[in-house]
């Protein structure tokens, strides 16, 4: 096999992480537009309550003071992504506490804000709805009364009062299965809401120019989403709106969809100014979103010898007060919830409801994390109970490429078995789990393990490369970097498909206006699918280079190559060649027209097999190509405190190809250290539907020193023939495996299975003393 | 809202006491975030930061200490200090992040007197005098009767507290700071501060003082009682956890249940008892 070519698998340092150190990286916040304007939101005190009246005559009042608007004022026009039933601001009904109920744009940032604390709502509260049980009961309140009349996608599968969605992936016979296990595990597991607690809370600045387009500064993940909600939300052609994204300091899913940018907009037509609006912490906390927490019912069935037979596992999701990705976070998670294994025989069903509380979304793992949590937990239960290794017995179950996925699609490729042994192998597994319990000083030690898949192909996208005069390259494509390097991964892919330095490649800040169409970054996709795109573009382009110089040379294009450093040349002649400036400028001044090459596709892997499976009510015909992962981990419980600590980890990762390791393994540590929290630390609290701990005081997340340096990220690859180079992807599997590992491992120091993350000291002690009193 | 840059001691409290409700300012790090949140809103602040000689720390030749209000958590961090002293310099250590230990100072910590926070048990387990200057004069408050409620302490509204003066720790003392939170720099969720005097493996005297158990800081007679002249064998130090368990009425919050708090008492007196007298037996 020829080499690959050098931009690929190199180490090369993030393009903005320079100014990003220096603080010259500029977010939304630092930017300031002439005339801008300042707002400022007043948020709902109640959980469920109607508005009655809104008094603004004081706040309008306020010297300084350009404009106060109140859902009232706002034309109804929602919008949502199954369900359009969100507006910029709360109409005629408030349904989660820090819901937006009005706003005021303001000459600067404290008048703003001593307006909104003028305005006087008149409630009358409701019944709010507060748990998932409460959604569920027979004669529950509606969240949503006005549910029924709402545009909605069709087959949400939604039969009782609050449900958003109902969905299943099944195949075999469960119920005749049980038969033919020799043990059946049960349980019950609950999962808590996580909140992004991105670094840079959301922000958004909006102006009209007099020719009335729309222009949008904000952190997104998407700058087409924000586009294509912004024109339904405000009745604009999408030609009269560009959404352009300054530096975004991180996002998890939090910004996938429209935040306030609609609010903005609103605010900057009304007043004909620029307004920018970015949220406190707090607010951000109360009134953007959070990882749907979940309660998760599994069973699951085993021959004495390992073999898996049967899986019945029913999920229900508390997608909050508005539905936003919860559909597709629901079926994202059935389609984990066989784990990677070939179990024969499964049901696997859940829902999603309406609380009055905030609402949940996309984040890291999307669905995943919830029941991979409860299913690799499962697999540990079973081997104690079979008296078998955890990582034979996944070995012996573990999918294959060629085999299937639930659902019926072919793997393409599966690096899982590697994943499995090589964390195995260099965590020392056989040794800590003999030692499992010893420890000194009231404190038990243990080591856990967890295998885990998720997918990195959907939806659709794009890319343009054009080759500059002097034989450099401009790409183009909208996949927003958040932070996590997608903008230098795309360029090293760009510059691997040209064979030429990584800085000869240009790109620029997703600008809906400058470059071609991506659906999100998300679903850890971008490295996969925007790649591939940009290998289509960047072929396009050699195919044009390869024309030029055969027409120089006089001969085939198929006698050219193209070599590296950015030259092509006839096969085996080495001193007859060009170089791309040269043939640029050809196609610049002479003949042909500058080069440009564009890639576009939706994903095309295989779609899911409606015969030899039941597919109930999912949004997707096809998501795909397949990723996987095992995690140890090895804990110190503290027996005094209840506190777990996290000694070391090996996280193992197939990528298929990594475009840029230390990107790769940048990944493997912040997922591992955020889905830490989510088993030890996280969790968003409501007490009667007011929010807890809606800060960084109250709500806390592991900082550099909370974890060990000892996280080791191994990188497998297994490149995916569909793939970038073979590449595959990344963003959120270290989060998903994270969690299972460390419950496994506290399992095996104190013997105690906890079902209910966090694990926080005061559960893990609680768990402690209840032992000791059996 | 004005504020001033006294030069002086006598100008400070002429500020204060000429203003109502006026309130110092030392680092802010309490002080502007009870601003932002709306929970103080002062004519007037009086800046500590261009007070002559505040910010000095001295160790005379006797081991006894004196500190100015505004020395930093920082700088009391790095500060080693004789003896059962120790335990100031290890709280110091144990406050928040560097950077709010660069602004924030001994005697703002004092006064802001938060159940949560590390120097108030370290200081009561120091048995530290504190300096108290007003209109009328100076007064020496014990560290222990200082504290007197949740964020209230002994000082009047137009005092200013200047120095906190630390006695010389007797011959054997050891002192260490145990703190026990969900994340590093994070309040305590329960501490334990220890001053033991220790002869010949007995210990001739102690106080324990628990952190985010009370309103204040808790130190109780009897449980120090329990472990003066014992060997501090387990059975001691149990006894002595299980008196300030008793006595201990600690908040409900984000960072555990009162009940939750109460249970892991025992257990880290214990470590923090250990600490310190492991202390004794390593080579200075
Ligand atoms: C993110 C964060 C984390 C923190 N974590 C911890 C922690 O883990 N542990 C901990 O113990 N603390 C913690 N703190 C609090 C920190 O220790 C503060 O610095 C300290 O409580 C106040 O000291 P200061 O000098 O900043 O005082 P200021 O904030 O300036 O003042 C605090 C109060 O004391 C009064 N005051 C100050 N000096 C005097 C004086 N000389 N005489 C009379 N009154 C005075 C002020 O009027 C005010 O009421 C944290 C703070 C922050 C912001």
């Amino acid at each position: 096999m020829k080499g690959l070519p050098e931009a690929i698998g190199a180490r090369l340092p993030r393009r903005d992480a320079a100014d990003k150190l220096a603080g010259a990286a500029r977010y939304t916040d630092d930017l300031s537009r002439p005339g801008m304007l300042h707002a400022a939101i007043l948020g709902s005190p109640w959980p469920s309550a109607r508005i009655l009246g809104i008094d603004t005559a004081a706040a309008r009042a306020l010297p300084g003071v350009r404009a106060v608007l109140t859902g009232a004022d706002l034309p109804d026009r929602r919008w949502g992504l199954f369900v359009y039933d969100e507006t910029p601001l709360a109409a005629g009904v408030v349904r989660y506490v820090g819901e937006p109920v009005a706003a005021v744009a303001a000459a600067d940032l404290a008048t703003a804000r001593a307006a909104a604390a003028l305005i006087e709502v008149d409630y009358e509260e409701l019944t709010p709805v507060l748990s998932i049980e409460a959604a569920l009961e027979d004669g529950a309140v509606p969240v949503h009364r006005e549910f029924g009349s709402y545009e909605k996608r069709p087959d949400l599968g939604f039969e009782r009062v609050n449900e958003i969605a109902r969905q299943e992936f099944s195949e075999g016979d469960v119920e005749a299965a049980w038969a033919d296990c020799d043990v059946i595990v049960e349980g019950v597991y609950q999962v808590p809401s996580q909140s992004h607690v991105y670094l840079e809370p959301v922000s958004a600045i909006a102006e009209f120019d007099r020719a009335g387009k729309l222009t949008v500064r904000s952190a997104n993940q998407s700058v087409n989403k924000v586009q294509a909600t912004l024109s339904r939300a405000l009745d604009l052609p999408m030609s009269k709106i560009r959404v352009v994204t300054p530096a975004v300091g991180g996002a998890f899913g939090g910004k996938s969809g429209v935040t306030v940018q609609p609010l903005v907009a609103h605010l900057a037509r009304v007043t004909g100014r620029p307004v920018k609006l970015t949220l406190t912490r707090e607010e951000d906390f109360m009134a953007m979103r959070r990882r749907h927490p979940a309660v998760v019912r599994v069973r699951t069935g085993a021959k004495a010898d390992g073999t898996l037979i049967a899986r019945d596992l029913d999920i229900v999701y508390d997608g909050g007060a508005y539905a936003e990705d919860s559909p597709a976070v629901l079926g994202f998670g059935l389609l984990m919830a066989r784990g990677p294994y070939a179990i024969p025989h499964c049901r696997l069903r859940g829902r999603a409801v309406y609380t009055n509380r905030l609402r949940a979304a996309g984040f890291r793992g999307y669905g995943n994390p919830q029941v991979t949590f409860a299913t690799e937990a499962q697999i540990d239960e079973l081997a104690d109970r079979l008296g078998l290794d955890p990582v034979e017995l996944r070995l012996k179950n573990a999918v294959e490429a060629g085999g299937r996925w639930i659902g019926g699609q072919t793997i393409t490729s599966c690096g899982l078995r590697a994943c499995l042994t090589e964390a195995r192998d260099t965590s020392g597994w056989a040794g800590k789990r003999r030692d499992g319990g010893i420890g000194a000083g009231g404190k038990r030690r243990g080591v856990g393990v967890s295998a885990f898949a998720h997918i990195c192909g959907l939806l659709g996208t794009s890319a343009t490369v054009r080759l500059l005069e002097d034989g450099t390259a401009a790409l183009a494509h909208s996949a927003v970097d958040l932070g996590q390097g997608a903008e230098a991964a795309l360029a090293q892919i760009c510059a691997g498909a040209l064979d030429i330095d990584v800085d000869r490649v240009d790109s620029a800040p997703a600008d809906s206006g400058a470059a071609p169409y991506n659906w999100s970054t998300g679903g850890s996709r971008v490295t996969y699918m925007v790649g591939r795109a940009v290998m289509q573009a960047a072929d396009a382009v050699r195919q044009q280079i390869a024309r030029h110089a055969a027409e120089t040379f006089e001969c085939a294009p198929g006698d050219i190559e193209i070599r590296p450093g950015g030259r092509a040349g006839i096969v085996g002649v080495p001193e007859r060649e060009l170089s791309f400036g040269e043939i640029s400028l050809r196609a610049h001044y002479r003949t042909g027209g500058p080069i440009i090459g564009s890639g576009a596709l939706v994903y095309d892997g295989e779609a899911f097999d409606y015969k030899e499976a039941v597919i109930r009510n999912y949004p997707f015909e096809r998501v795909g190509t397949y990723v996987f992962g095992a995690h140890v981990v090895e804990v110190e419980v503290d027996t005094v405190t209840g506190k777990v600590e996290i000694l070391r980890a090996w996280a193992a990762h197939d990528v298929g190809r990594a475009i840029n390791p230390t990107s790769v393994e940048g990944q493997i540590l912040g997922g591992f250290v955020q889905g830490a929290g989510y088993a030890l630390l996280e969790e968003m609290l409501w007490e009667d539907g007011q929010p807890v701990n809606p800060s960084m005081m109250d709500y806390k997340v592991f900082g550099a020193l909370d974890l060990p340096l000892d996280i080791h990220p191994i990188i497998v690859e297994e490149p995916e023939p569909s793939g970038p180079f073979g590449a595959k992807g990344i963003g959120e599997p270290p989060l998903v495996g994270a969690a299972p590992a460390i419950a496994n491992a506290v399992a095996h120091a104190t013997g105690l299975r906890l079902r209910t993350i966090p694990m926080t000291p005061e559960r893990v002690l609680d768990a402690l003393a209840a032992a000791a009193e059996r | 809202m004005q504020l001033f840059h006294p030069t002086t001691i006598d100008e400070a409290v002429a500020l204060l006491a000429a203003h109502d409700e006026a309130r110092c300012i030392a680092g802010g790090q309490s002080l502007v975030a009870m601003l932002n949140l709306g929970l103080l809103d002062p004519p007037a602040l009086v800046s500590l930061r261009k007070v002559e000689g505040l910010d000095r720390l001295t160790r005379h030749a006797d081991g006894s200490v004196a500190m100015g209000a505004a020395v930093t958590q920082a700088a009391l961090a790095s500060t080693d200090l004789p003896g059962a002293l120790a335990v100031l310099s290890e709280a110091a250590q144990q406050v928040a992040h560097p950077a709010i230990r660069n602004f924030g100072t001994v005697g703002g910590a004092l006064c802001h007197a938060d159940p949560a926070a590390d120097l108030p048990p370290a200081f009561v387990a120091a048995d530290a005098r504190l300096t108290a200057i007003g209109p009328d004069g100076a007064r020496s408050i014990r560290a222990e009767d200082f504290f007197l409620d949740y964020l209230t302490t002994a000082l009047a509204e137009d005092e200013i507290l200047t120095e906190i003066r630390l006695p010389p720790p007797p011959p054997g003392s050891v002192g260490a700071y145990h703190k026990f939170a969900r994340v590093d720099g994070d309040y305590a969720t329960v501490s334990v501060a220890v001053a033991l005097t220790l002869e010949d493996g007995i210990c001739r005297a102690a106080r324990v003082v628990l952190g985010s158990c009370a309103a204040q800081p808790l130190r109780l007679d009897a449980a120090d009682a329990a472990l003066a002249d014992t060997q501090l064998d387990s059975d001691a130090v149990a006894r002595a956890g299980a008196l300030l368990q008793d006595s201990a009425e600690p908040l409900a919050d984000m960072r555990g249940s009162a009940d939750y708090r109460r249970r892991i008492i025992p257990g880290l007196v214990a470590r923090a008892v250990e600490a310190a007298r492991a202390r004794s037996e390593a080579p200075a």
